[in-house]
């Protein structure tokens, strides 16, 4: 479900996700991705394979992302958004989360 | 008095309404899934019922809540849009209309239909019970409230929603409620982070989110409170109307940002005097506020900002309803003052008086405008015709199990309103002989190898001063010898009568005749074509047929743009005015009495090697008199060949006001109308088609009675 790798070449920590990522695992989710962004300077999310979000999520995505910028440090998803995430995200109204300045846009991808 | 107008307001937006009800079902059930379709159907049927609870017509409104009831479920995806509930809604539509022509004074409506109806809507529905949660529709009593919830205009609430930290526990999704609260009108949703902490203080399984919410609906706050209903006790909920109507009224501007945020408390007049521009980053930057709280604001006075954009919109495009007899009426006056202003211009001449021409040139110039104006008044576009038949198409094709597909063009062209109030007949019955006779069954498609589903192509374009009307099937086509052989045997031509393949096509405007082995009840009958013939005709336009056997028929229709006025050409014969339609004339050539003479007592001219028949119009009326030396002949194409008029002079163009012809007179099927010209005489306008048809047909019967 969490599956952890550095991409040496670039120097880039890649956590690939997949599967639910709802509330009833937010707490293994939460541990994954602290352990990525230890590990990692630059830290990229797959999440492709991501079948089922919810709320919280969300908000442990925005949170490690406002960390890591705090820390020098850069989150990114590549891939693409699973439609799930991107619907999700609209519905939270998290499309502009992050807005211009402050970190960036997460979800810049999204649109309303 | 009031009551009557009143009413009449209410029955002319409900047929609006259901001609759009009609269009978005008809696109409905192309596409099923369309959410904006399905509101829209929804909205329409709520509109109808809500006015008409107001207006009195209580059966109407009360049915049309039955069927609403239905759509609510099916916006609510609680049921799914199938061909039965399109077919049902369509029905009720039709029944809708039924009782608003009752109520008009039309035949009563059929309550059993009614009737047939509801249980059938009833039938769709699953066992009404808590499934679709807050959403489940009302009782049918709820009529009553109906009227005063359509009045309403939207207003926008801004609700502040803040869970406890713990609201997942109890196994609530605040998304959920965010849905809700979408379902009851236009929303904005914008997150508010504020508390969301560092991540390693974040508790997974805790919510830290809160949101502002920009919903634009036309509900009472009690609906967004009973969206939290359940929630109320663990949740902080403030909810606000923002755009009270006074507001409105009163600040012709949008709330700037830094109001916003005073008005709402988020900061203080101080704060706000520090950070001047760019304001948002500003404050942001002085901690005066977060980011998420300027974006909140933001998205506050976008949104109000959409509401006047629309509010502006709305009353820019505003039209006006006039009956359309009011518009006759101008029209006949901007006749008169047409016919003043020629007669101005004459007496001008005569007299010589420079100032005075000066002043009827001015008039001429602006009633020739005026008239271009009230003309175009009177010009609709033909795609509400065009889409009535998109009912039509689908109904008989059902009816006679065949698939076919039915495509406009050319929706936008404008034709004169009395023109199209009079094309609908003949285009129905064109389009049914087009399902019926034309396109053929599936099975028999496929055996051609020509696709299954068959196409009817309705299309519009104009001409210079006519419009285009066809209609094309990809069918059978027409068979010349099956036609010839039906002419024989129905007495319209001798056996031994050769014809060419045109004159084959045009035996199906003959009356009486039918090539369809069998009648149906759609047609077939014999009575079409004939009468669309005649009633394209007086409409002065032109019916005409091409057809390739296998491969389809194509079936034309010219139209004039107007028929209050044309330009005309102005001849004389013995001191008698007439008005020939200029769209019509080739060219003028004189006729000497040399060429008479040459002729051999035969009505034909040779112009330039081409013999072409003519007809003595002082012969023609009986008109008596000797004619001139040289007289002239105006060279005019009717039913597609060029046929001489006789006349003595040619006076000229003229802007020609068409009366039409007092009773007495309607039986003189040559002349389209008359005319009053500058110096108060009278001009008779001549229907060439007509002429031309009844002097041949009176040759042929002195041919056939030697």
């Amino acid at each position: 479900m969490f599956h952890f790798s550095m991409d040496t070449a670039r120097s880039v920590g890649v956590l690939s996700l997949s599967g639910d990522l709802t509330i009833r695992n937010a707490a293994e989710f939460k541990e994954a991705m602290a352990n990525a962004m230890d590990q990692s300077k630059q830290l990229e999310l797959n999440l492709s394979e991501v079948e089922r979000v919810d709320l919280t999520t969300i908000q442990i995505l925005c949170a490690a992302h406002r960390s890591l910028l705090k820390k020098g440090k850069t989150l990114s998803i590549s891939g693409n958004l699973p439609s799930a995430l991107r619907e999700t995200v609209q519905q939270a109204g998290f499309v502009q989360c992050g807005g211009e300045k402050e970190t960036s846009g997460l979800w810049k991808g999204v649109t309303n | 008095m009031n009551v009557e107008i009143d009413t009449s307001a209410f029955t002319e937006e409900a047929y609006e309404l259901l001609s759009e009800l009609e269009d978005s079902l008809l696109e409905l059930e192309a596409s099923p899934q369309d959410q904006e379709l399905i509101s829209r159907v929804f909205r329409a049927m709520h509109t109808i019922k809500g006015s008409g609870a107001m207006f009195g017509f209580d059966a109407v409104a009360e049915f049309t809540h039955e069927v609403e009831t239905v759509f609510d479920m099916a916006r609510n995806g609680t049921i799914p849009v199938t061909k039965p509930l399109i077919d049902l809604t369509l029905a009720a539509r039709d029944q809708i209309r039924a009782m608003l022509d009752a109520a008009a004074g039309g035949e009563p409506a059929d309550q059993a239909n009614a009737n047939r109806i509801i249980a059938g809507l009833r039938g769709l529905s699953p066992e009404k019970k808590g499934g679709g949660g807050s959403t489940a529709p009302a009782a049918p009593s709820g009529k009553a409230q109906a009227p005063s919830q359509a009045a309403n205009e939207p207003h926008i609430f801004r609700i502040r929603f803040a869970p406890n930290p713990e609201i997942f526990a109890t196994g609530t999704n605040p998304l959920l409620l965010l849905n809700e609260l979408r379902e009851l009108g236009e929303c904005r949703v914008v997150a508010n982070t504020e508390k969301l902490p560092d991540f390693e203080e974040l508790d997974p399984e805790q919510c830290y989110t809160g949101w502002e919410i920009f919903l634009t609906t036309e509900l009472g706050e009690n609906a967004i409170h009973d969206v939290f209903i359940f929630v109320e006790d663990e949740c902080d909920i403030n909810i606000r109307l923002l755009d009270r109507d006074q507001v409105m009224r009163d600040q012709e501007t949008t709330k700037k940002l830094g109001q916003i945020l005073l008005e709402r408390g988020d900061i203080n007049p101080n704060e706000l005097e520090k950070a001047l521009m760019p304001l948002g980053d500003r404050l942001v930057q002085a901690g005066a506020v977060t980011p998420d709280k300027v974006r909140a604001a933001l998205t506050e006075q976008q949104v109000i900002q959409e509401k006047q954009d629309k509010k502006k919109t709305a009353e820019t495009a505003t039209s006006v309803r006039v009956p359309s007899d009011k518009l006759d009426s101008l029209v006949d006056l901007v006749g008169e003052l047409v016919t003043m202003q020629a007669r101005l211009n004459q007496t001008a001449g005569t007299i010589g008086d420079h100032t005075l021409q000066l002043i009827a040139e001015e008039v001429e110039r602006l009633t020739a405008e005026l008239r271009d104006n009230t003309m175009s008044i009177r010009m609709l576009t033909i795609d509400t015709t065009f889409n009535k038949f998109k009912r039509l198409v689908r109904d008989l094709s059902t009816e006679l199990g065949k698939e076919i597909e039915l495509i406009t063009s050319g929706g936008e062209t404008e034709l004169d309103k009395t023109v199209i109030d009079q094309l609908n007949d003949p285009l129905v019955h064109i389009i049914r002989n087009s399902i019926d006779h034309g396109v053929e069954a599936p099975d028999v498609r496929r055996a051609c190898g020509k696709n299954p589903v068959g196409k009817i192509t309705l299309s519009a374009i104009h001409s210079g001063a006519s419009v285009l009307i066809r209609v094309t099937d990809d069918g059978a086509g027409l068979d010349a010898q099956r036609l010839r052989a039906k002419g024989i045997e129905k007495g319209l031509l001798s056996p031994d009568e050769e014809i060419s393949e045109k004159e084959a096509f045009q035996l199906i405007f003959a009356a009486g005749f039918s090539t369809a082995a069998k009648i149906t009840n759609v047609s077939g009958r014999g009575v079409g074509m004939d009468v669309v013939r005649r009633s394209i005709e007086g409409l002065r336009g032109s019916i005409d047929v091409t057809s390739t056997l296998g491969k389809g028929t194509t079936i034309t229709l010219k139209l004039p743009l107007t028929l209050a006025i044309i330009e005309g050409l102005l001849v004389m014969v013995e001191g008698e005015y007439f008005v020939l339609p200029l769209a019509a004339v080739e060219e003028c050539v004189e006729l000497s009495r040399d060429d008479v003479d040459k002729a051999h007592g035969r009505h034909v001219i040779n112009v330039r090697g081409e013999i072409i028949p003519y007809i003595r119009i002082r012969s023609r009326f009986e008109i008596g008199g000797t004619p001139p030396d040289i007289e002239q002949i105006v060279i005019s194409e009717v039913d597609e060949k060029r046929i001489g008029f006789v006349v003595d002079k040619v006076v000229g163009q003229h802007q020609t006001v068409i009366k039409t012809l007092g009773k007495n007179f309607q039986h003189s099927e040559e002349f389209s109308g008359a005319t009053i010209l500058g110096n108060g005489g009278v001009a008779l306008i001549l229907d060439l088609n007509k002429m031309v048809r009844y002097v041949e047909e009176e040759e042929i019967r002195e041919l056939d009675s030697p």
